[in-house]
């Protein structure tokens, strides 16, 4: 019997259509980097304008403990630190380098064969073993590593844990459960060895006995790919999770592995657990077993586009949009992330940033006609929260701040299972989170 | 920037349920329902149908159009399914007149008066139908008897099984067979159990509705039936029990959103229906129990809400 989250969920269509291998994107030529890719402080620069940089080489450095420090993606100059348009429109100061014909093709040399010689299966015991927490940690932190499951929260700050909260178990994330998405599936069925490696460089910093890895039984490949990694020395565990949106919700995902639950406004070490993205696992053994700072990640490129163009890519940070393999469809909207919590980038010069887990391409055509809420109960039903969406959203349409705080808005994780479901196609969550951004006030 | 994109909040993907595809899979449902209608009744009964939902559909038409100035909203179906609701609801004898009547008071009064389709507390057919009962008590007790095989009526009329009952007449001349395809006295919509609960299996399997309303008001009717030592099996077969548990009490807008506060509304449906069917004046008491209850799901909805997603379970309310 297979477990999952018990209140609420839904099944949308998986979509999960780019061919599963990893294939490396060409390096850019100009590489855009935001100084704010992660929650917490925006990192402080350390170069300026006519500086040499390397790929690899400390950018901007954490100006705080919550914040993330920011590496070269490509060697080269620095242009400027100019203000930028992030994907949604937002401006924002970032880094810009150019690189020049040599560079761009020393670098592309280098990276080639950094990949060609990452062994994929087998995991060495050796490296946490020979490490200390402290040690661990100073190298993540120094990787600019962020949770890459999209909340970019810096990593070094969740492993590092007090004592006395020690969690007992430490939950890797693989579930992927937005549709469409596949780069942590390609990850793991790629490199199952070197994200086992990961997970126990994160229990060693934590000081965390056990780990599950957390895999959706739509992916079997994945979880028999990371079961063939593990042996019984292991205190790592692979537990196939049964699909169904939104798993990956922290307080979801804890419930499903464990059975607990996390209490309103708690985090999962109220329970005893913490939670990590599995490439985020493989984030932080780059960082650790090569010294590869966070430059890249795997994102996926599918949705209504050329079949063949649909792949997984290890691409830059800082490559812009425009720069990716894909064709447009004739009423295009392109999705940062997963169609269900991603959000729509308003223009195609905006570059990929440490959050970006894909791009979903999605023909958007004519948007249906919103009608009246028949009260069918539907978005109560796919709440995983136990909410009461309709009412919540009448409450932020209504302007009555208080009542949607009564009603529980700030429990909303925003995964838009309730706006998905409604048959009367009512932009239910879009009202809801105009109160929850009321009611944190 | 060459390409316009598109943009809004997430999410970008959505079901493929629609409104108008609730209803029109209730419309497919009633299909069994109208066919036997039109078999036992014959040719009246088509024209009940006929004015009925023409009548709901122009009412609501003229008034979206006319008084509230806003966008048509007849494409949705929800006038359609009333019209039709309406029609197997009553005699087939009914003069067509009252049938109109009906019509504009379940459409104008019961729904557009609140506000369109999901503002209404009360189920719209039902209102209409009780509007006619209440006012034409004589015209709307009359039962035609079927007339097997689309025939033209023969104006045989009869009494109801539930209300020889309640006369304390003998029921011997009604064959359980006959009763469950529908050969008695009776509503257009409400004789034949089978076409009913072929109905139910198409609306379960497409997952319109859920299990929770009808099951809820089976035990409800149950409950009292033994109490009150009635055999269940004729209670469940006889009457508006069956058109109303399936298609009535089901309504969306007027039942309540949770699991939990449906099964206490179709809980109490059953209960109603059958104190009023044992202990009250009138034989049948399935429109006047969905209607107090639909009245109460406000309250329901108040009072039952969605336990939340929280480390202590909240103790579930008893239903």
């Amino acid at each position: 019997m297979r477990n999952t989250f018990k209140k609420g969920g839904i099944h949308p269509e998986a979509h999960k259509e780019a061919s599963r291998g990893i294939e490396l994107l060409k390096l850019p030529r100009k590489a855009v980097v935001p100084l704010s890719q992660h929650i917490g402080a925006p990192a402080r620069p350390v170069v300026s304008k006519g500086d040499k940089v390397r790929r690899g080489m400390l950018i901007a450095e954490n100006s705080a403990f919550v914040s993330a420090g920011l590496h070269a993606p490509i060697s080269g100059t620095v242009a400027g630190i100019v203000p930028v348009a992030l994907p949604w429109g937002k401006s924002t100061q970032a880094i810009v380098i150019e690189a020049d014909e040599e560079e761009h093709q020393a670098d592309t040399e280098l990276r080639q064969e950094y990949w060609a010689n990452m062994i994929p299966g087998e995991s060495d015991r050796l490296l946490s073993e020979r490490l200390s927490p402290e040690e661990i940690r100073r190298k993540v932190s120094e990787a600019g590593v962020v949770g890459l499951g999209g909340a970019t929260f810096p990593s070094h700050v969740k492993l590092d844990v007090k004592s006395e909260a020690r969690p007992e178990i430490l939950i890797i994330n693989g579930c992927e459960c937005e549709p469409y998405l596949m780069c942590d599936d390609a990850l793991m069925c790629a490199y199952p060895g070197r994200i086992v490696e990961g997970v126990e460089l994160m229990m060693k910093a934590a000081g965390i006995g056990k780990a599950v890895i957390a895999v959706e039984d739509n992916k079997p490949e994945a979880a028999a790919s990371l079961s063939a990694a593990l042996d019984s020395a292991h205190d790592i565990s692979v537990r196939v999770l049964k699909t169904k949106y939104p798993q990956g919700g922290e307080k979801q995902l804890v419930e499903a592995v464990t059975g607990r639950r996390i209490g309103s406004g708690k985090l999962p070490a109220s329970v005893g657990a913490v939670v990590h993205n599995i490439a985020t696992a493989f984030a932080v053994w780059q960082a650790v077993a090569t010294g590869q700072p966070l430059i890249e990640r795997v994102v996926t490129i599918t949705g209504d586009i050329n079949p063949q163009e649909r792949k997984n890519y290890i691409a830059a940070i800082g490559t812009p949009f425009n720069e990716m393999p894909f064709t447009l469809p004739a009423s295009p909207k392109i999705v940062v992330g997963g169609p269900m919590m991603g959000r729509a980038a308003v223009r195609l010069d905006a570059p990929v940033m440490k959050g970006t887990s894909g791009l979903t391409i999605l023909d958007a055509g004519v948007k249906p006609e919103v009608r009246a809420c028949v009260r069918c109960g539907a978005c109560v039903d796919a709440c995983p929260m136990g909410l009461e969406p309709y009412l919540i959203s009448t409450y932020g349409r209504l302007r009555m701040w208080d009542d949607a705080s009564a009603a529980g808005v700030s429990d909303c994780l925003e995964c838009g299972a309730c706006s998905y479901s409604c048959p009367s196609y009512r932009p239910i969550l879009d009202y809801i989170r105009v109160a929850k951004q009321r009611c944190k006030r | 920037m060459s390409e316009l994109l598109k943009f809004s909040p997430s999410p970008h993907i959505h079901t493929s349920r629609t409104t108008p595809g609730a209803m029109a899979h209730v419309l497919i449902a009633l299909v069994p329902a109208v066919f036997c209608a039109l078999y036992f009744f014959g040719l009246p009964a088509l024209w009940v149908m006929l004015v009925s939902v023409s009548t709901c559909v122009g009412t609501e038409w003229l008034i979206t159009k006319y008084m509230l100035r806003r966008p048509l909203s007849i494409n949705d179906y929800s006038a359609v399914l009333t019209g039709v609701l309406l029609a197997l609801n009553l005699p087939s004898n009914l003069p067509l007149w009252m049938v109109a009547v009906g019509a504009v008071v379940a459409i104008g009064i019961a729904k557009m008066a609140f506000g369109g389709l999901g503002c209404n507390i009360f189920n719209p057919a039902l209102v209409g139908r009780v509007f006619l009962f209440i006012s034409f008590s004589a015209a709307m007790s009359i039962w035609p008897l079927p007339d097997a095989g689309f025939g033209d009526a023969d104006g045989a009329t009869g009494a109801t099984i539930l209300s020889l009952v309640k006369m304390g007449q003998s029921t011997a001349e009604f064959t359980p067979q006959d009763m469950i395809l529908g050969n008695m006295g009776g509503s257009m919509g409400e004789v034949s159990a089978v076409a009913i609960l072929i109905g139910l299996v198409y609306l379960l399997v497409t997952k319109v509705v859920s299990w929770h309303i009808p099951g809820a008001i089976l035990l409800g009717l149950a409950f009292i039936d033994i109490m009150a030592g009635y055999p269940v099996g004729i209670d469940i077969i006889s009457g508006g029990f069956l058109l109303g548990a399936v298609f009535m009490a089901t309504d969306y807008v007027t039942s309540p959103m949770t699991k939990r506060g449906m099964l206490f509304y179709g809980f109490m449906i059953g209960v109603i229906t059958a104190s009023i069917r044992r202990w009250g004046i009138y034989p049948e008491g399935m429109s006047f129990a969905i209607l107090i209850m639909n009245g109460a799901t406000p309250l329901i909805n108040r009072y039952m809400r969605p336990s939340r997603f929280s480390p202590k379970q909240r103790k579930e309310v008893a239903v």
